[in-house]
């Protein structure tokens, strides 16, 4: 098809590479860099802020036991005595869970493995809670938004 | 043509950069400065949770903390020196003259006994006592003993003076146990209390009956998990909600063993005997704590079809019931928000 014949205009497009349209191409190249560079420190920077898991063990709301569950590579225990009996405490790694108790309600042992931050065994005749945090890099608490769920209805 | 692709890349490329890099930081400094605060604590014979967001979190924490610890005092029938230790005292001789709050705790008691037709009843207590759940030594009554302690447990009996303030136990040998309330009303009262403060968010988890109000720091909703009844290491599913009370009722936690029998903590007012029902657990999904609490263990009493007509008739609450089988069934206005851990597991939304 001949575009000049049809319309009877002079009709013949110029695509003279100049060095304004290399200036936009170096632009966008840059431009396209500066995001993936952008994407790119955002990621680390999540990588970086990631949690651990905390497993943290409180008699009667005293702290007496902690341990980062994502360092332990060979099983740990923990034995807590009250009046009343003993308590053992099992870590192995990314999770913890009361081995054994003297209490009469076996609730604690029963409730099994604890392996997400915000779970919890509680032993309530011997006041003993154990549970799982999530710990941020900086050491504060932080909310673990990979958890599965904040609390549990029982 | 050069403006055109200025003008596309400012809208697309340099912007996108720039606003990115603003949220960015704008957001970090809104984590930094607000603050979380948490109380691990046991009261009311049971383990609590109360987690605060936001620039008073830990004076909201500790207010309700010692609002739990006041409504102890107040409620427990285990404490000699509370007011539902002094009508027990009484019962049989005079009525007991008690504060606005333990009055109208008793009222709504007495008015979740009358609307679920006596499921829930907080005169169960003498009932409590022969089966040992009081005091932990837990054992199986005789069935003239039942029969002799059954026509105590009557809700109807309760003889309340709105006037006087005053609560009556007519008959010698009646108790009220507010087991079955007193939590549910705590999660109300404690929100209330936090809701004072400068926070923006809070999970509460008394005991296991879950409440909370907000969004979480980072702006999502709460998760709330649903114990599995037949594997206390586990759950049934989880429920995305914010400003709700979820409140579990069934027999996996407290029970005991004799002779191969296993005798579960809620008792069948009617029958003065554990129940034994089709359900494993029921869960109420509602603002109201004190309509979760009593309905969570009335229609768990009930069993499930009449659970389920029960929802029928009011539908002023969400509910989440497990069979013996293992089969769930929820209230349909739950459907965009729960979802079972284990898709194979069967669940049916009711209407």
């Amino acid at each position: 098809m001949n575009l000049k014949k049809k319309n009877g205009t002079a009709y013949e497009p110029q695509y003279r590479f100049n060095r304004f349209d290399a200036a936009v191409i170096l632009l966008v190249i840059l431009i396209a860099a500066a995001a993936a560079f952008q994407l790119f420190q955002t990621t680390q920077k999540s990588i970086t802020a990631t949690s651990h898991l905390e497993a943290v063990l409180t008699v009667s709301g005293e702290e007496v036991w902690r341990s980062n569950l994502s360092d332990v590579t060979q099983q740990q225990t923990h034995k807590v005595t009250v009046s009343a009996g003993s308590l053992t405490v099992l870590a192995e790694a990314g999770k913890v869970r009361v081995a054994s108790s003297d209490c009469p309600d076996q609730i604690c042992v029963h409730t099994g493995w604890l392996t997400s931050a915000g779970q919890t065994a509680v032993c309530l005749p011997f006041k003993v809670v154990l549970k799982v945090i999530s710990v941020d890099s900086q050491g504060g608490i932080s909310t673990d938004t990979s958890a599965l769920y904040d609390a549990i209805s029982k | 043509m050069l403006v055109f692709l200025a003008f596309l890349l400012s809208g697309c490329g340099l912007t996108p950069v720039i606003s990115g890099s603003s949220v960015a930081a704008s957001s970090a400094g809104t984590v930094s400065s607000a603050a979380t605060a948490t109380a691990d604590f046991f009261a009311m014979d049971t383990y609590m949770s109360i987690t605060a967001n936001g620039t008073d979190a830990q004076a909201a924490v500790d207010a309700a903390q010692a609002e739990v610890y006041t409504l102890e005092n107040e409620l427990s029938r285990n404490l000699p020196a509370s007011e539902i230790s002094k009508i027990n005292a009484q019962s049989g001789l005079l009525p007991v003259a008690v504060s606005q709050e333990t009055f109208n705790i008793i009222s709504d008691a007495v008015s979740y006994s009358e609307k679920t037709n006596g499921a829930f009843d907080i005169t169960i207590a003498p009932i409590m006592d022969i089966w040992g759940f009081t005091d932990s030594k837990f054992r199986v009554p005789s069935a003239s003993e039942i029969q002799a302690v059954l026509p105590l447990v009557n809700w109807q009996k309760i003889v309340l003076d709105k006037t006087k303030l005053t609560v009556e136990l007519p008959v010698k040998g009646m108790a009220l146990d507010l087991g079955g309330i007193a939590k549910g009303y705590s999660s109300d009262k404690v929100q209330a209390v936090m809701r004072g403060y400068n926070i923006t968010s809070a999970l509460i988890s008394l005991g296991g009956n879950v409440a909370v109000f907000g969004t979480k720091a980072d702006g999502a909703l709460w998760k709330i998990a649903i114990s599995d009844p037949a594997a206390p290491d586990s759950y049934i599913g989880v429920l995305t909600a914010t400003d709700v009370s979820v409140i579990t009722s069934g027999g996996y936690e407290r029970n005991f063993t004799q002779n191969g029998v296993t005798y579960i903590h809620i008792m069948d007012p009617a029958l003065g005997t554990p129940v034994q029902s089709d359900l494993l657990s029921v869960s109420i999904v509602s603002a109201d704590g004190v309509q979760g609490d009593s309905l969570s263990t009335a229609l768990f009493v009930m069993g499930k079809d009449k659970a389920i007509a029960y929802w029928q008739a009011h539908k002023d609450f969400a509910c989440i019931l497990v069979t013996s089988t293992g089969e769930v069934f929820a209230s349909t206005e739950l459907q965009n928000t729960f979802s079972l851990m284990d898709a194979k597991r069967s669940l049916t939304f009711f209407k």
